[in-house]
């Protein structure tokens, strides 16, 4: 689908997939859940070191004794959040993922740390931030699967050419269609039928992450950005340009 | 009354302050070329693309999720008579590709192909975030003349029978010739 599918291929190395503890895995294969789990034994103390008090949340964070301890900015979001993600990071559930959301902020967020050393707070603000983008990123689906991706070592290049001609045409079409749409009905029409699109697209996406079928999963995750962009036009509509 | 005149000039004469303000700033982001061609695009449109003397390219970047349409019509002395495009991306990406008509309106083919995407970002002064937006212009043109070309070819020869086709690749220098004898299609 691309052509710089060999690009995307070198630098899927375990160097580049970083994070945290990579020596714990051995088998390529079970990198990625080592790395989702890995976060818990090596940054998330379920007691706090300071007072030995079961900590509310997996975040080195302590409301009764005020300990707090930094967590690298590349910290898996799905730890920093405390969601459950069994063998299938891309299944979250957003209620839980919200819930899970509002506790942590709760732990960290800087207003409990204001009457506290200044070091405190830049750590907890640092960490409230980090929670914030954790969040906004595992919420929405293309997000998520482009966060996925690129733990994976699939980064798309701002170089990259789409290769695959049916999406284009597929593309092109429904946004001229929007940018000809005479009135309401018409663009409300494209968008439902664009929404059964992106509700299969990530299905499919799923489906493609339970598989661990990353080559077709990053494929998929380009339509989707593409039927977003139709999604966004059309409620965009009649705000046009030109 | 007096006074309350005055408040009244104040409070009209504050929000033209913060639109004067305002244009400056989108200036700044962009050249002046860019915003011409984003607010101005030239030749905006389609052409018929079964028409035997359209060539359509039509390209994508799936980083930033842009679409570009560009379709050359081509006359019988091999020359871009008309072009359009419809691109669906940013502001320089519009702007890439609304210059590249403007640019290859009255080329030959292989003049139009030379076109590089490096001429396109100095003219519009692309940052070099933007660059691949002169690319993706690149690749359209080049991708209307390949379908161009293709569809003659797959169409033989309208005008006559009987002439040999000889063309020279302008990547590899290699020159190929194809040989269209009287009564062959």
């Amino acid at each position: 689908m691309f052509r710089s599918a060999l690009r995307a291929a070198s630098i899927r190395t375990p160097a580049s997939r970083v994070p945290l503890v990579p020596t714990l895995c051995s088998a390529q294969r079970t990198l990625s859940l080592c790395l989702y789990r890995g976060f818990v034994s090596a940054y998330s103390p379920s007691k706090c070191p300071q007072c030995s008090a079961p900590l509310p949340t997996p975040l080195p964070a302590c409301p009764k004794c005020q300990y707090i301890e930094r967590v690298p900015s590349n910290a898996p979001y799905h730890e920093l959040l405390g969601v459950e993600t069994g063998f299938n990071p891309f299944a979250v559930d957003t209620r839980d993922l919200k819930r899970h959301f509002l506790q942590a902020q709760k732990v960290c967020h800087p207003d409990t740390w204001s009457r506290q050393p200044k070091e405190k707070q830049d750590v907890a603000d640092h960490m409230s931030s980090l929670i914030n983008e954790a969040y906004k990123t595992l919420l929405d689906p293309l997000r998520r699967i482009q966060y996925l991706l690129q733990q994976e070592g699939y980064e798309i290049s701002e170089y990259d050419q789409l290769d695959d001609m049916e999406l284009l045409v597929e593309v092109m079409d429904e946004r001229e269609l929007i940018d000809k749409a005479a009135n309401q009905s018409e663009v409300d029409e494209i968008k439902s039928r664009n929404q059964e699109k992106i509700k299969a697209t990530v299905a499919e996406i799923e489906q493609l992450v339970g598989d661990r079928d990353w080559e077709r999963a990053n494929q998929a995750a380009v339509r989707l950005k593409y039927l977003q962009g139709i999604h966004d036009a059309a409620q965009a509509w009649p705000n046009i340009d030109w | 009354m007096f006074r309350s005149s005055i408040a009244k000039t104040v409070r009209a004469a504050a929000p033209r302050a913060s639109r004067v303000t305002a244009r400056p700033v989108l200036a700044r982001g962009y050249h002046e070329k860019v915003i011409s061609h984003y607010e101005n695009p030239r030749n905006v449109g389609s052409l018929p693309k079964n028409d035997t003397d359209v060539g359509t390219g039509l390209v994508g970047a799936p980083a930033c999720g842009d679409v570009m349409k560009l379709q050359i019509r081509v006359d019988e002395n091999g020359v871009i008579s008309d072009v359009k495009f419809k691109t669906f991306g940013c502001g320089s990406a519009i702007a890439s590709s609304s210059y590249m008509t403007e640019r290859v309106k009255g080329l030959s083919l292989d003049e139009a192909e030379k076109i590089k995407n490096t001429e396109i970002a100095k003219e519009l002064a692309l940052p070099p975030v933007k660059l691949h937006c002169s690319m993706l212009a690149e690749d359209a043109i080049r991708s209307a003349i390949r379908d161009y070309r293709t569809k003659r070819q797959s169409a033989g020869s309208p005008k006559a029978k009987g002439f040999i086709d000889v063309s020279q690749s302008v990547a590899t220098g290699e020159t190929v010739a194809t040989a269209h004898p009287p009564g062959s299609s």
